[in-house]
């Protein structure tokens, strides 16, 4: 609901975040007709980055970007992005809320390494490694630059580097091409410092693990169960409410951009 | 009979790990004569096991009751302490890893025990670990090829393990001071004595995978102690990464192998602590997970029962192998070594 007390339009064909309307029947609900005023939700396949212009274009006051694929350098300029009108990204392999998990949990004590393990089918690899590439910033809080790498028909393994406050922190990153006919990839992640954060999505499996230990012993991060679309619209509503700023447009053509840059190796 | 040892060294390695594992190994091993180079470590270890010490290499050498000289000094001597070993007559040779820090000295330590048919056992318990020999087996039954490897390492203060399984420490010497990693020459070095202290670890296994080195891709140190090593290995890609810290979680040594079909994860505990084997992990294509179980032996224990077994001539010596898994090790430090260097000098 908005601080105006009604219900914020969501114009959206994907059925996920249809169903998760209904399970925000107080604070949002669909529109079918017009996108002007609401929230759009547009989908990740295809050419996003003209979607969304039209969904500005078309009066949107937010935009849900639904599992974003990944687009040509150049195809994107975020600059251009009106900072008024906020963008959640929903990247099911990096919830925003299990990142904000693992964050608390390491109680800032800033990781000194980070590696980062994915395979996935030749499809699905893009996406893997630009989900690692976010987690790894996420956790290192601090955006990554390519610094060397190399590639084979099988795998691709990169050296990067996230730079905070002058100094220089390593991230690596091992991605296996496998066979398989399921969407979607592995990611094994390791925060090495004081604290151990260790996160585990494996998208054909189910399964998001994110395990933070230290000399006391290993705590696991609850289950999520709230549905990706649900939290992407709840956090809509939040940004449209609040007029807070959201990281995730700026995040997402970052991740992109280093994404791309391991690609071409 | 159980076989008589003389241990050369007496640090951490030997009171922490090689005498408990011996222990165990009554029926196979004695431990009889300990030697160090003066610290008077030696003598506190033999005097609760009833056996000879000396703070002299020469003395332990000399002792005819001694069949086997397990070598748990520094790297640096133990290429020489082998072929002095062979020389005195001794029948075997226990050698800590690395067999030696050049290819000159590993060949010449390999070729005086071939001349001599002495037999020798390299220390890297992790390729003796029963989980590896699964892992291995799973490897070669399956239908894919190893496209990746990863190697990574996260390990806290040694200390903390010694504590568990030793008395009279501290075991570790105080810190001399950091080193400055700034200077590339000094992190070159670094790099190279930790790729050999503890890469080694591993690199055998590895080499069984994926044979040769191509191309060190990229080589760092990371602070505060650590490397990040990438390589390529014929149509394999291997990255190895370690950081050691002053604090925080239990040690994390993982082995990650992406073929096309599977993953295989080796997960080794700790050193020291005799916690029993790896644990292997495998995901298979179709994302189902397999978790095989443990057993109780670790790779230590594997090692000294693999040297009773080539004493009795039960295993054929390799000696082939062991030149090649010392030159592997030797080849990768000296190449990260150069690329960390590279661009630096003129």
């Amino acid at each position: 609901m908005t601080s105006a007390g009604r219900r914020l339009p969501v114009f959206a064909h994907l059925p996920r975040y249809r169903a998760a309307l209904a399970q925000l029947s107080v604070s949002a609900g669909l529109v079918v007709d017009d996108v002007r005023g609401a929230v759009a939700v547009v989908p990740g396949s295809g050419d996003w980055w003209q979607a969304m212009g039209a969904a500005r274009a078309g009066g949107a006051v937010a935009v849900v970007l639904s599992d974003p694929g990944m687009l040509p350098p150049g195809a994107m300029d975020g600059s251009l992005w009106p900072a008024d009108l906020p963008v959640i990204v929903d990247r099911p392999g990096l919830r925003a809320d299990v990142i904000v998990d693992s964050m608390q949990a390491r109680r800032s004590s800033p990781p000194r390494m980070v590696t980062i393990d994915s395979a996935a089918p030749a499809a699905g690899m893009a996406g893997i490694i630009l989900d690692g590439v976010g987690w790894a910033r996420s956790l290192m809080g601090a955006g990554l630059e390519l610094r060397s790498g190399a590639s084979t028909p099988g795998a691709t393994m990169a050296l990067l580097e996230a730079r905070k406050a002058g100094a220089g922190m390593p991230a690596t990153l091992m991605a296996t091409r496998t066979g398989g006919r399921r969407p979607g990839g592995l990611i094994r992640l390791v925060a090495h410092g004081e604290v151990r954060t260790e996160v585990t999505i494996d998208q054909p499996a189910g399964l998001v693990r994110v395990e933070t230990g230290g000399e006391d012993g290993v705590f696991r991060a609850p289950i999520r169960y709230e549905e990706p679309a649900r939290l992407a619209l709840r956090r809509a509503v939040e940004a449209c409410t609040s007029g807070e700023p959201t990281p995730d447009l700026a995040d997402l053509l970052a991740d992109m951009a280093v994404a791309a840059d391991i690609g071409a190796l | 009979m159980p076989w008589n040892v003389g241990i050369l060294g007496a640090g951490p390695g030997v009171a922490a790990l090689h005498l408990p594992v011996l222990g165990r190994l009554w029926e196979l091993f004695t431990v009889k004569h300990m030697a160090d180079s003066g610290s008077g470590r030696a003598r506190n270890l033999a005097v609760s096991l009833g056996a000879t010490w000396s703070a002299a290499e020469r003395e332990l050498l000399a002792d005819h009751e001694v069949e086997v000289v397990a070598i748990c000094s520094p790297p640096a001597e133990h290429s020489r302490q082998i072929i002095a070993s062979v020389a005195a007559g001794k029948r075997a040779i226990f050698c800590e890893k690395p067999l030696a820090t050049s290819k000159e000295e590993a060949a010449e330590a390999i070729a005086a025990c071939r001349a001599a048919g002495a037999v020798l056992l390299v220390g890297t318990n992790h390729l003796f670990d029963s989980a590896w020999g699964r892992a291995r087996h799973h490897l070669v039954a399956l239908e894919g090829h190893v496209q990746s490897i990863s190697v990574t390492l996260a390990l806290p203060p040694n200390d903390r393990y010694h504590q568990l399984v030793a008395e009279g420490g501290p075991f570790v010497a105080a810190r001399r001071g950091r080193p400055d990693l700034t200077d590339p020459a000094v992190a070159a070095s670094v790099l190279r004595q930790l790729l050999m202290g503890l890469a080694i670890h591993d690199l055998p296994a590895v080499r069984d995978i994926a044979p040769g080195i191509d191309e060190v891709v990229y080589a760092r140190v990371a602070s505060p102690v650590g490397y990040l090593v990438g390589y390529r290995a014929g149509g394999v890609l291997v990255q190895l990464a370690l950081t050691m810290l002053p604090q925080g979680p239990d040690a994390l040594w993982r082995m990650s192998i992406g073929t096309t079909h599977d993953r295989v994860e080796v997960d080794f505990p700790p050193a020291f602590v005799q916690a029993g084997s790896a644990t292997v992990r495998v995901r298979n294509v179709d994302a189902q997970w397999v978790t095989y179980p443990r057993d109780p032996e670790d790779g230590y224990e594997a090692e000294w029962r693999l040297l009773a077994a080539l004493l009795q001539g039960t295993v054929p010596m390799e000696y082939d192998e062991l030149l090649a898994d010392a030159h592997y090790g030797i080849d990768l430090a000296d190449a990260a070594a150069a690329k960390l260097l590279e661009g630096v000098r003129p």
